[in-house]
């Protein structure tokens, strides 16, 4: 019919798609958003905002397995694609809008999708305490029923000695006592691997009382063994110095663009996000080098910035082991140092170029973020992990890490 | 006559609700469901003309009803979802309580000689009459009362507080910023 | 016409009214998103109906064991919330009900948003989805009792809590000369209540979206689309009670209000783009300490001037 096909053209002109950077593949991802950008698509921010998964990489076996769950998760009309290089990434835009606009196929996806959530206990790769279901759980949000004290002082007119009740299959949670000396039901919450913002394939499980994270662990997905990614920036062991620079400001750049969009400056956010595309898809390091200072400027002079994220001590005060990039301790110095540091590497024409040090991720120092994440908020949390700048593709070929 | 069927179902509607406080599953539920009977209340006020006390009745008890979610996760973690719960206890006393009172005051309500109304309403205030009613000569004892009322909420909270200034702020009141969980926004 | 035929056209116009107005807010962010991504505004301007077509389109979806009742409850609110206030505000001579005390009725409404974003959050059986219905309710206790005496403070000016009154009083001097704190504090409180701009930790992407988490399709549609409409009764409102409502040379009030909303709602819209989000948490602190007592001052000078002018 004429009208709907004109009303799924104009639906698919403003396609909200859900970006899964498999560790290793960040350029492509970088890639992905620009092309977004470019033609008014936007990033979703959860899978029921998603009318596209689209997973850059070849994601390994537990991260291949967040992706199904994510997919059962998308309402419909839905578009399901990989890429894998940033050649791919234009070609396969087109075919996704293709299969959006594609009515048969997407009646058939509707009618043979199952209405009923699915626990999916049996196959969980997860190993998580409660089941899993086909609309209610997934790697951003964890439903937990709302539950009650199993020992209330209230008269409870069912018997103690029955099963645990679990209403829709789910049991409920248990309570502990909270900071406050009160108790609060414990909630297991999986942050990750596919948030907004968020680096590749890290995991982190808490366990949150409220806002607030008292036990953490964290965990890695890795991307599938023996495929190459293309790192953060590209890989290839020469690279001239004009690379050197527009990796480290790509990086420094990626890394400016999480901490604005987290500390909710959508806007600055946008600009760092230009600064990066147009560095990697070869603008002039000096045409790029006035905006770079701009918006330095700009975050300098934000006072609303500075106060939201006082206080986010971005690194171990014990400086034994850096696991992220930066000297400052607090999130905003880190974030004005990485924004100084982007536009000196701009404007420098030197021959020479020294690259900065950004730290070698481990897996071990995966825990130390465990223990800089315990105790905080689930907001500063997120900003504490952004402002560690962290490089996941250099774990990527050490395999999952399970927490 | 149009008036009399929409107090009867305002009446109706709030206690209608306030029993669901008590059948519903879960505590959401139970809060609002009260909200609910709160607000028909209020919009029963309107009737009376009573614009600004029923107004602020509406917005007061939906505020509460919003604030006791806050209560419901501080002293009771989080609540049950959905799960056939228990909201009484005590239910012999409490019954035995209820009944009475409920008598007590519906018997006034009907059986009190109320005074037929002298002269017409006129353009006169209801508000301000209102007040003046209930609170007449009182009404400097009124005013005292409400920043004592406040300042005992206050001071309850004050020494409720299991941490006081000197855990906050070092044993000379000499720190900098103090030793919060979670840090202010004007490290204060 | 006569008045009473006036008014009751009114009651059909002002939602279709409520709703265009709302749409060029939106309209208006999406072209400065648009601008700011390097495309045409004009395809940015475009934005907001496209999403309404695509939200139209999407499956709706629901969570095991959410509270369905609730849930559906407080996404429908926001719009219904957003059209119950619009009923005090006078558009020209028009208002559908110009009630004694239309400024009590429009602050106890948007203390229905906090209900209606609660049960949002807590409706969705989702972690995320309570932590952004949390963040509302900490933000929202920290801005109220400024917002209220904000709203008083005109009140006071007026000797008057009808809406129509307040407008009337400010033949001589809008009142927003001389009681900028309560004009600037009422604007802050509206972007507040709507969760916007650097007020929207409710919904930021910090957690997946909060209370916006697990919502597709049409219930999507409404939250968002309430979120605008909040924002544009409360330019309307702010011109009413600030901004002189109709008062203007040469043209009718109605065109005037209208320009003076539209002007003050790109105000919020534009300015809420330069600003990084404000945390609830951070809020209460400087909300109560600093915020309060600074309104209280302006409402005690706006007291004094009316006491002595007699």
């Amino acid at each position: 019919m004429g009208l709907r096909e004109s009303a799924a053209r104009r639906a698919v002109q403003v396609t909200h798609v859900l970006v899964v950077e498999v560790p290793g593949w960040g350029l492509t991802r970088m890639r992905v958003e620009s092309e977004l950008a470019r033609r008014g698509w936007t990033l979703a921010t959860s899978p029921a905002d998603a009318d596209v998964l689209l997973v850059c990489g070849s994601p390994g076996q537990q991260l291949d397995a967040a992706c199904s769950q994510l997919w059962s998760q998308l309402p419909g009309p839905r578009a399901r694609a990989s890429v894998v290089s940033a050649d791919d990434v234009v070609p396969t835009f087109t075919r996704l809008t293709a299969e959006l606009l594609d009515e048969a196929a997407q009646q058939l996806d509707a009618n043979t999708r199952s209405r009923e959530p699915v626990s999916a206990s049996g196959d969980s790769v997860m190993a998580q305490p409660v089941a899993h279901s086909e609309h209610g759980s997934d790697e951003h949000a964890m439903p937990m029923d709302m539950p009650t004290h199993e020992s209330m002082d209230m008269d409870m007119d069912m018997d103690m000695d029955m099963d645990m009740p679990m209403p829709g299959g789910i049991p409920l949670a248990s309570g502990g006592p909270d900071r406050d000396g009160l108790e609060m039901d414990v909630l297991h919450v999986p942050l990750g691997p596919v948030l907004p913002n968020w680096p590749a394939g890290l995991v982190v499980r808490c366990a949150l009382q409220g806002d607030v994270i008292v036990h953490a662990e964290v965990g890695f997905m890795s991307a599938a063994a023996g495929s190459l990614g293309v790192g953060l920036a590209g890989a290839g062991s020469f690279r001239s110095v004009e690379d050197e620079r527009r990796r480290a400001v790509i990086r420094l750049s990626d890394a400016a663009v999480n901490v604005l969009a987290l500390s909710g400056w959508s806007s600055a956010a946008g600009r760092a996000r230009r600064i990066r595309d147009d560095v990697a898809s070869g603008t002039a390091l000096i045409d790029v080098a006035t905006r770079i200072e701009s918006l330095a400027a700009r975050v300098k002079r934000s006072l609303l910035l500075r106060w939201g994220l006082k206080g986010i001590v971005a690194d171990a005060a014990s400086g034994a082991q850096r696991i992220g990039y930066g000297e400052a301790q607090s999130a905003h110095a880190r974030l004005v140092e990485w924004l100084d540091e982007a536009g000196r590497s701009a404007r420098d024409t030197a021959h020479s170029y020294d690259p900065p040090d950004f730290p070698e991720l481990e897996p071990k120092s995966l825990q130390l973020i465990a223990g800089l994440v315990t105790g905080t908020d689930v907001a500063s949390a997120r900003l504490i992990i952004a402002s560690l700048a962290l490089d996941t593709s250099l774990l990527a070929a050490s395999g999952d890490v399970h927490s | 006559m149009l008036s009399i069927i929409i107090f009867s179902a305002l009446a109706i509607v709030a206690v209608v609700s306030g029993i669901a406080v008590f059948r519903v599953d879960s505590m959401a539920r139970a809060t609002y469901a009260l909200a609910v009977s709160f607000v028909a209340v209020g919009v029963m006020l309107l009737m009376f003309d009573l614009d600004y006390i029923g107004v602020i009745t509406i917005l007061m008890m939906v505020m509460e009803m919003a604030i006791m979610a806050i209560y419901m996760i501080m002293f009771m973690g989080m609540n049950p979802a959905l799960m056939p719960m228990s909201m009484v206890h005590n239910n012999r006393w409490s019954a035995i309580l209820a009944t009475g009172t409920f008598l007590l005051l519906a018997g006034g309500a009907v059986l009190v000689p109320w005074p037929a109304r002298s002269g017409s309403v006129g353009t006169e205030d209801l508000t301000m009459a209102l007040g003046e009613a209930l609170m007449g000569s009182k009404m400097l004892v009124m005013l005292t009362v409400s920043p004592i009322l406040f300042a005992t909420i206050v001071a309850a909270l004050v020494l409720a507080n299991p941490r006081g200034r000197y855990d906050r702020w070092g044993d000379n009141l000499q720190r900098a910023t103090p030793d919060d969980p979670q840090q202010g926004g004007l490290g204060k | 016409m006569t008045g009473e035929g006036m008014n009751q056209a009114w009651v059909l116009l002002a939602p279709v009214l409520l709703g265009a107005i709302a749409l060029a807010g939106a309209a208006l962010n999406g072209a400065l998103a648009a601008r700011a991504e390097g495309r045409p505004a004009l395809s940015g301007s475009a934005r907001p109906m496209l999403e309404v077509v695509r939200l139209m389109r999407q499956r709706r979806r629901v969570t095991v064991a959410a509270d369905r009742l609730l849930w559906r409850i407080g996404g429908m609110a926001l719009l219904v919330i957003a059209l119950l206030k619009t009923a005090v505000i006078p558009f020209g001579p028009w208002i559908l009900a110009d009630i004694p005390v239309g400024l009590v009725w429009f602050n106890a409404m948007d203390v229905m948003v906090w209900a209606a974003i609660w049960l949002m959050g807590w409706g969705a059986n989702s972690a995320h989805a309570l932590a952004g219905g949390y963040r509302f309710l900490a933000q929202a206790a920290s801005y109220e009792l400024p917002l209220m005496f904000a709203l008083v403070t005109p009140a006071v000016a007026a000797q008057s809590l009808r809406v129509s009154e307040i407008v009337d009083a400010q033949q001589s001097l809008w009142f927003v000369v001389w009681m900028p704190v309560a004009f600037l504090v009422f604007c802050a409180s509206v972007l507040a209540f709507s969760a916007w701009g650097p007020f929207a930790t409710a919904a930021s992407g910090d957690i997946a979206g909060g209370i916006l988490t697990e919502v597709s399709g049409v219930d999507r549609l409404l939250i968002l689309a309430g979120r605008y409409a909040l924002l544009a009764t409360g330019a309307a409102f702010a011109v009413a009670l600030f901004l002189g409502g109709g008062a203007g040379p040469l043209l009718p009030e109605w065109f005037w209000t209208l320009v003076k909303t539209l002007a003050v709602l790109a105000v919020f819209i534009v300015v809420s783009r330069r600003f990084s989000g404000v945390r609830p948490d951070r809020l209460a602190e400087v909300a109560w300490v600093i915020g309060l007592p600074i309104m209280l001052l302006q409402t005690l000078v706006v007291s004094i001037i009316v006491a002595v002018r007699g």
